[in-house]
Formats: structure tokens, sequence, C-alpha cells
């Protein structure tokens, strides 16, 4: 198993400040845990030889305002969707670039090579080991990111140990 | 000039045509793959200019596409977009021909710097 290191803030701000061309603000957050209630995003990264290497999951509003903004679609429309729970196909599937865009975060020089594996939109929930993993303590960065424009949610990015 | 861009996503694929707007390539004619095996036919039909590829992609990825063209002798200039961002990756993409390498994200700087030696 890989023991890269988890992310500094700063490059999860750079990498978001990149992908959205928008003003990032970070801040240390609460982990976020999907579950029945808490709909939330979830990238599965993995290694070449398809064992386990990192998650990240964003809560609903981090994953409506994040795929909004990088499509450019209006902050009106991605609170409508999250009033009602939920964010649209578009919204998601931008959201899932930023996921495997991501991977930039967990790759290093000299470091096993991490891909994105698999994807899970909120409302549906990872694997039962997955989920186990993520409600790990051990090696996680837990945020909240703020999208100028837009608003702000909650990021976690959990490493294996 | 002909430029096809490759990456299974539909709004990356719209992010690189706007960045390449912003670089200054606005008469450019695009054509766009979602994935390597889609790019490989198109590129045989088409002749572009430039291949600008994804390279973790379904049914086949960006590296496989490079070898495979220039397996049936296509010298297209060919440069990869991808978040892989090692100095192994670059290695792997440079010995297979690929003339750059982009990391995502990208600016229109970085589209500039690459792009310039291949299009003007």
């Amino acid at each position: 198993m890989s023991t890269a290191p988890v992310p500094h803030p700063k490059e999860v701000r750079d990498l978001f400040e990149g992908i959205l061309g928008r003003e990032i603000d970070i801040a240390a957050g609460e982990p976020v845990t999907p579950n029945e209630r808490t709909h939330a995003a979830v990238g599965v990264f993995v290694e070449d030889n398809l064992s386990l290497s990192a998650a990240i999951v964003a809560d609903l509003p981090l994953t409506a305002f994040a795929g909004a903004a990088l499509g450019l679609v209006p902050r009106d429309t991605a609170l409508k969707t999250l009033a009602n729970n939920y964010v649209d196909e578009t919204m998601w599937e931008n959201f899932a670039e930023v996921l495997s865009v991501s991977s930039t975060l967990l790759n290093h020089d000299g470091a096993p090579h991490v891909r994105l594996y698999s994807s899970y939109e909120p409302g549906t929930l990872p694997p039962a080991d997955v989920s186990g993993f993520l409600q790990g303590l051990g090696r996680r960065l837990d945020l909240t990111v703020s999208i100028a424009g837009y608003g702000g949610g909650c990021l976690s990015i959990v490493r294996t140990l | 000039m002909k430029v096809l861009i490759v990456d299974d996503s539909r709004v990356m694929r719209q992010i690189v045509q706007r960045t390449l707007r912003q670089a200054g390539y606005t008469d450019l004619e695009l054509l766009e793959a979602s994935n390597g095996l889609e790019a490989y036919q198109l590129a045989v039909e088409h002749g572009p200019d430039l291949v600008l590829s994804d390279w973790n992609m379904p049914e086949m990825n960006g590296i496989d596409l490079l070898r495979s063209l220039r397996g049936k002798g296509e010298s297209v200039p060919f440069g990869f977009i991808t978040s892989e961002n090692t100095q192994e990756m670059r290695q792997k993409a440079v010995a297979a021909g690929a003339l750059f390498l982009v990391v995502k994200p990208f600016t229109a700087e970085s589209f500039k710097d690459a792009l310039t030696p291949v299009l003007g």
C-alpha cells in the first residue's frame, strides 16, 4: 500500500482555483461521511494494481457549487437543486471531472501511480469497504472549500495508511 | 489548422476549447472524441494538425492512442492534457512520441507555451 502524503490545503486550494477559474477560500472542516441522510460525492482512487489508495468526498453543497462553477451554470440553479437535496446531471458530470483532476493531488514522483477508479454521485453509497475506510480518523484532510460567487461546502481526502 | 480534442469528459473538452480561444487560437477547426478508439478513427480519417489528448479514458487510453497512431505510421503532432503530473509519466509520454504534457488544471499561458511551437 502507498504511504504517499495527504495533500496540503494549499494544493487543494490551487487545484480548485485552477480548474474553476475562481477565487477559493480554504479552512479546516469536519469529516464528510456519506450515509442515507448525508448525501455526498465520492471518488475512489487506486494504484495500478487496483489496491485502494485514497478517497475524496464532497458534501452536496460543494458538489453542486463546484459542478455549477465549472460549467458556468448560474448559482441560483445550484441553490434550487440544493433546496431539493440533489444535484442535477450536469453538475454531477462536472464534479466527476473535478474528482478526476484531483488525482494530481495524490500523485508524486517516486510514489506508486494513482488514478480515479470509480465515482459515486450524491444519493448513492460506495461499497461497504470504502464507506468504512471513509470513517477512518487517520491520514485524512478535512476542509471547507468556498468558491467565490457560488458558495462553499466540505471536502474530505482520506489516504490509506 | 485542424485540432482533435480527446477527453472522456464533455465539460473538459469545452474547457479545452475555451482555453484555446483564450490562448489566442480563435480560427481552429476543432474535432472531438470521447475516448482513444474514437480518436484513432477520427485522426486517420481527418488527418488533424494536432491531437490534444487526455491520458486516462475508457475504451482506449491516451498513451495507447499515441502508440497506435505511431504504429500505423501516423506522425501527427500529439500532446497530452492530463492530470498525470509525475516525471515518470512525462518520460513515458515523450518516449511514445508526445511533444508535450500539460497538467490539469491548466491556464491559457500553459497552453500558449506548449502549443506555440506547433501551431505558431
